[in-house]
């Protein structure tokens, strides 16, 4: 080791220089899996292209109902997933690619706190000695000299090692008098064996986050949820790290103790400079801790912006949606919820276009159906839905053998389908019967009833057969009372989909194509007719605010309304 | 920051003791009055571990370099300096040695006094005196070892409680797991005394026992007559039948006066139960060599292919599955034919090379059942974390996996065991595997199965039995090990009960 003579300058950086520039940017990230199997599935897009940046000292909270990508990309930034494309850069530098020594070098200033404080501790290993690992790792303290006030080249001898890392453990100063200074955490006397002073460093971590030195000894499993996660929170913090993801740490510990780990937390990152990044699902917590969110969906950032501003004005349309499932703690306050519908497609096959597409209550339609009535249309929607869902449903062998021999399988079902979504109705002169023989029944006047009753079938063109007994189930239920009903039981089983004309006829061509099992052409056919921009192309990030905010969202573009006015008339 | 100076930091164990040396100094004493008392049997073994271990080098340096004159002339000296060095050891006075409490000798008169034996006690009574020590010594000796254990814990254990802990409670109150130790520590001491607790010896009993005289005194004549060993075990033969001068029975005297706890085998006859003891041996040898070797590399692979998973995993699976697709009995069968002349082969007489084949017939098995086990421990997140701070692979599988897997590969171990056990004396029924003279159980159930129902039913009717007992306490030790450890078995039974009261109320 006495080798190492190394020339040093004093070009370290200072604060001032890097202020300007974010700690961690990343362009264009994508991590993929591949499939189970080893034979060509298609690979799930857990993080499907995302841009953003994390300032210095900021906490950037990460939000997305689970699924969504945001846990991937959190192991994506500290090197425990293998990004498929695109850049992380950690001070400037692109840590996708480092390897070996560069690679456990940058560890040290990236680390993890993990979500489930039962799985993240070793039970086998005392606290002290899980606390210590990453500085045996490490081979802790290194001993590392740095030199400050230099304005000349200066000459280090000695064993250890010179170093340009910002903290160094011990630094020279040769301003003036020369003088030698020993980082604070290392105790003073430092002629001591290494292992000391590691373990006197797991006693102060202990201290830093809560703990006591008896703890010292003890195995995780003596320790609650809470406690065990700050001992989770001490190993993330032993080798010093710049940066932190916080994957969901408080969402497995009771509320009572959430805000203990929540303060320890926000005393740890003003104490050490860290910059968070803060993943979770509970949207309060995020509000209550992190300066700026990004709302992801599908594996892309939907939304990115300051905290409050988000929260009090969202712009597009996921994280509308996502805040108003919030319940509201304020019970007077009367805030229209937005349900959404379904659950999100798989990643596996996303939807070419925005990713929300298949469930956004505000898409973009083609403009000869802008004025469209708004279920009738949430109808079709529907449909559309479920027809994708089939196309992801795997389909068994036998299925797949009966739909060869042209036997019927359960994709035959889509009458019950188009029952379940759509609305139904007779033809007009045929629902003017009937009134008329609802009438007749209030009246009392039962023969006259029938009569109405078979007019109306006949347009409606049922099976003579069995009008007889339609006929007398309508009157005996109307005759109950129960109009409504009877009326429901004849249009479900005579009329025709409820729906203006020109998307009937659409829809009805699509249900045909699929009763003959050929549902692609009834996608295609859907696609055609009720497709937008939505279903199409890819939206952009769009600037939403003067802070930086941005959405990605067609309706951002010029030429179509904005997102809040549509929720309004919506609600 | 001052009033966090005080604390107490990691003191090495050494440190520790110093501090307080009394129950450290009383336990170390212990052990050396038990050693004490054995070394010179504990140096006969370490020369005669020291002797394989260079007849091995011989025989791999013969085989590579083939015959030549410098290995032999080295192989004189060693083997000199060997000998001379066993009959050092030899030497030395043990406790527990025939020759100090004898059970071979002869009656002086007919109703007389006993002579050459101990005390004059009856041989009977003097072998049951011996094998009474060897035991007591063995339970004690554990017993200290335990009892040291519990020292540590009480006295110099910086921790106050630890896993392991609950893993000892529990293994206390298994009945079930404890019948299976009694057993297998009776097996392991039989082995590994089996010298000692023998009435005689094997080279007398059966590799040579025309070279050897016993005196006996004569019914008839009351006269005290020598006869070589060979003609007396040939005329105590039990060779069926039902005429009693033909048969020696389990604790009967024979004619010229020896005692045979298990009686006597079939012609050419012999003593039983010290068959039985050195038999043990080769059965715990074969065992524990078999089961290490495959559950080192089930370990080994468990590991590789629960961090690696993917291709690592896909091309053991398709090893382990080639191996297991071969009838084992079968692969067994060629081995010992094909490798019956070769080197390897002359280890005892041919116990290594089984013992070699087992392993790689049965890391498969092993390997399959600690992948679930280890697959489930290679997705908590602690392993994640030691990726996170850079540990390296090697390391992060030995210290954060194989805790976790140890315990089922003992448990499985322990079952296997039995499964080699009982296959070596299948074999050895069949007449493969182990040759005579090394003695193996399987052998003697052979011997003696054609008198199972004649007087003579002692011949495979021992043997058989203790197979039995053998098996069945190594896999009552492998139950208790696996509720000691997995503490989902005691849910199991709580969750039956609560299920029992529920449908009663
Ligand atoms: S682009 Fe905007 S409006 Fe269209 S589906 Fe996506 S989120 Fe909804």
């Amino acid at each position: 080791m006495s080798e190492s003579e190394e020339l040093l300058r004093d070009d370290r950086r200072t604060d001032d220089d890097s202020g300007g520039e974010p700690l961690v940017e990343v362009d264009g990230l994508k991590t993929y899996y591949e499939g189970d199997g080893l034979f060509g599935d298609e690979p799930v897009r857990a993080v499907d292209g995302v841009d953003f940046a994390i300032e210095r000292g900021e906490t950037l909270g990460l939000v997305g109902e689970s699924g969504c990508g945001k846990t991937t990309l959190g192991r994506t930034l500290v090197r425990l997933e293998q990004a498929t494309a695109g850049e992380v850069r950690f001070d400037g530098e692109d840590i996708t690619t480092l390897s070996g020594s560069r690679l456990k070098r940058w560890r040290r200033d990236a680390q993890i706190v993990f979500q489930d404080p039962e799985s993240s501790l070793n039970d086998r290993m005392t606290v002290g000695e899980i606390v210590q690992e990453p500085l045996n790792v490490h081979d802790w303290p290194r001993l590392d000299v740095g030199v400050e006030g230099a304005t000349k080249d200066v000459r280090v001898t000695g064993d250890g090692e010179a170093t340009d890392r910002e903290s160094p453990d011990l630094v020279v100063d040769v301003r003036g008098e020369p003088s030698v200074r020993v980082r604070e955490a290392v105790p003073v006397d430092v002629g001591v064996k290494k292992r000391r002073l590691r373990r006197a460093r797991v006693r102060e971590l202990l201290w830093t986050v809560g703990l006591r030195e008896e703890h010292y000894f003890r195995y995780p499993h003596q320790f609650s949820g809470g406690q065990r996660q700050r001992i989770g929170i001490a190993r993330a913090l032993a080798l010093e790290p710049k940066f932190v993801v916080l994957d969901e740490p408080v969402s497995a510990l009771d509320v009572s103790v959430q805000a203990k780990i929540l303060n320890l937390l926000e005393d740890l990152q003003e104490e050490f400079g860290l910059t968070y990044l803060f993943i979770a699902h509970d949207l309060s917590v995020v509000r209550h801790i992190c300066d700026r969110v990004a709302v992801m969906y599908l594996g892309n950032v939907m939304e990115i912006g300051e905290t409050e501003e988000l929260f009090e004005n969202p712009e597009n349309p996921y994280t509308y949606s996502l805040l108003s499932a919030i319940p509201d703690t304020d019970p007077t306050a009367e805030r229209d919820r937005v349900t959404l519908r379904g659950t999100p497609p798989s990643p596996r096959d996303p939807p070419a276009g925005c990713p929300f597409t298949t469930r956004c209550p505000v898409k973009i339609r083609p403009e000869e159906y802008e004025g469209a009535d708004d279920e009738a249309w949430e109808a079709v929607e529907v449909l559309r839905e479920v027809l994708r869902e089939r196309e992801r449903a795997e389909k068994s062998l036998t299925e797949r053998a009966r739909e060869v021999l042209g036997m019927e399988t359960r994709f035959s079902d889509i009458d019950e389908v188009r029952r379940e979504v759509f609305d139904y109705r007779l033809p007009e002169e045929a629902e003017a019967a009937v009134d008329r023989a609802a009438e007749a029944v209030r009246n009392g006047r039962e023969d006259r009833a029938r009569e109405h009753l078979v007019e109306a079938l006949e347009t409606a063109g049922a099976d003579r057969s069995d009008v007889d007994a339609a006929v007398d189930r309508f009157i005996a239920d109307a005759g109950d009372g129960e109009a409504g009903r009877a009326r429901r039981r004849l249009r479900d089983r005579y009329g025709g989909v409820d729906l203006p004309p020109s998307m009937a006829e659409t829809v009805e061509a699509a249900v045909g194509d699929v009763r003959e099992g050929d549902e692609d052409r009834a996608r295609e056919r859907l696609r055609e007719e009720f497709g937008s921009v939505c279903d199409a192309e890819r939206p952009e990030h769009y600037r939403v605010s003067p802070t930086g905010r941005t959405s990605y969202c067609h309706r951002h573009r010029e030429e179509y309304e904005p997102p809040g006015p549509v929720f309004d008339r919506l609600l | 920051m001052s009033e966090r100076q005080t604390h107490t930091d990691e003191v090495p164990l050494g440190d520790r003791i110093a501090a307080n040396p009394r129950p450290a100094a009383l336990w170390v004493a212990g052990v050396a009055l038990f050693v004490l008392a054995e070394f010179g049997a504990v140096a006969t073994v370490a020369v005669d571990l020291l002797a394989a271990v260079a007849g091995a080098v011989a025989a791999v340096a013969g085989a590579v370099a083939g015959p030549g004159p410098v290995a032999p002339a080295i192989g004189g000296t060693v083997a000199d300096l060997l000998a001379s060095a066993r009959g050092v050891a030899e030497s030395i006075p043990t406790l527990l040695s025939r020759e100090l409490v004898p059970n071979q000798g002869h009656k002086v008169a007919p109703d007389g006094p006993w002579a050459g034996t101990f005390l004059g006690l009856p041989p009977a009574v003097a072998w049951g005196l011996r094998v009474l020590l060897v035991y007591a010594y063995l339970f004690g000796f554990l017993y200290w070892v335990w009892y040291g254990y519990r020292l540590f814990v009480e006295h110099y254990r910086q921790a106050d409680w630890t896993p392991r802990d609950d893993v000892v409670r529990r293994l206390r109150g298994h009945r079930w797991g404890q019948f299976g130790l009694v057993v297998v520590v009776l097996f392991v001491g039989l082995a590994l005394f089996a010298p000692t607790v023998s009435p005689t010896t094997y080279e007398r009993n059966v590799i040579s026992p025309y070279e050897y005289e016993i005196q006996y005194l004569e019914e008839g004549s009351g006269e005290v007559q020598s006869i070589a060993v060979g003609d007396a075990n040939l005329q105590s033969a039990s060779q069926g039948g039902s005429d009693p001068e033909y048969n020696t029975g389990p604790m009967e005297y024979d004619d010229f006066g020896r005692f045979h706890p298990f009686g006597t085998m079939a012609n050419p006859g012999g003593d039983l139960f010290t068959f039985m003891a050195y038999g043990a041996r080769v059965s715990l040898f074969i065992g524990l060599l078999a089961i290490g070797i495959s559950g080192f590399i089930a370990a080994t692979f468990g590991l590789v292919t629960a961090y690696y998973k993917g291709l690592a995993d896909l091309s053991v699976v398709l090893v382990s599955d080639s191996i297991q697709a071969i009838p084992a009995i079968l692969l067994l069968i060629l081995v010992s034919v094909i490798f019956s002349d070769h080197w390897l082969a002359t280890f005892y007489n041919g116990g290594l090379l089984i013992a070699l084949a087992f392993g790689f017939i049965y890391w498969p098995g092993l390997w399959r059942s600690v992948r679930g086990p280890a697959f489930q421990v290679a997705e908590q997140e602690w392993v994640d974390a030691a990726r996170s701070y850079g540990q390296r692979a090697d390391a992060t599988m030995r210290k954060h996996m194989l805790p976790y897997i140890l315990g089922y590969l003992l448990i499985y171990g322990s079952l296997t065991i039995g499964g080699v056990i009982i296959t070596t004396s299948a074999l050895s029924f069949l007449g493969i595997g182990i040759n005579p003279p090394t003695p193996e159980w399987g052998r003697a159930v052979a011997g003696g199965r054609s008198y199972v129902a004649t007087q003579s039913w002692h011949i495979a009717l021992i043997p058989g039995v203790l197979i039995v007992l053998v098996v069945t306490a190594f896999n009552a030790l492998g139950d208790g090990i696996r509720d000691a450890i997995d503490p989902q078995s005691e849910g199991g039974e709580a969750a039956t009960e609560a299920a029992a009261a529920g449908g009663g109320g």
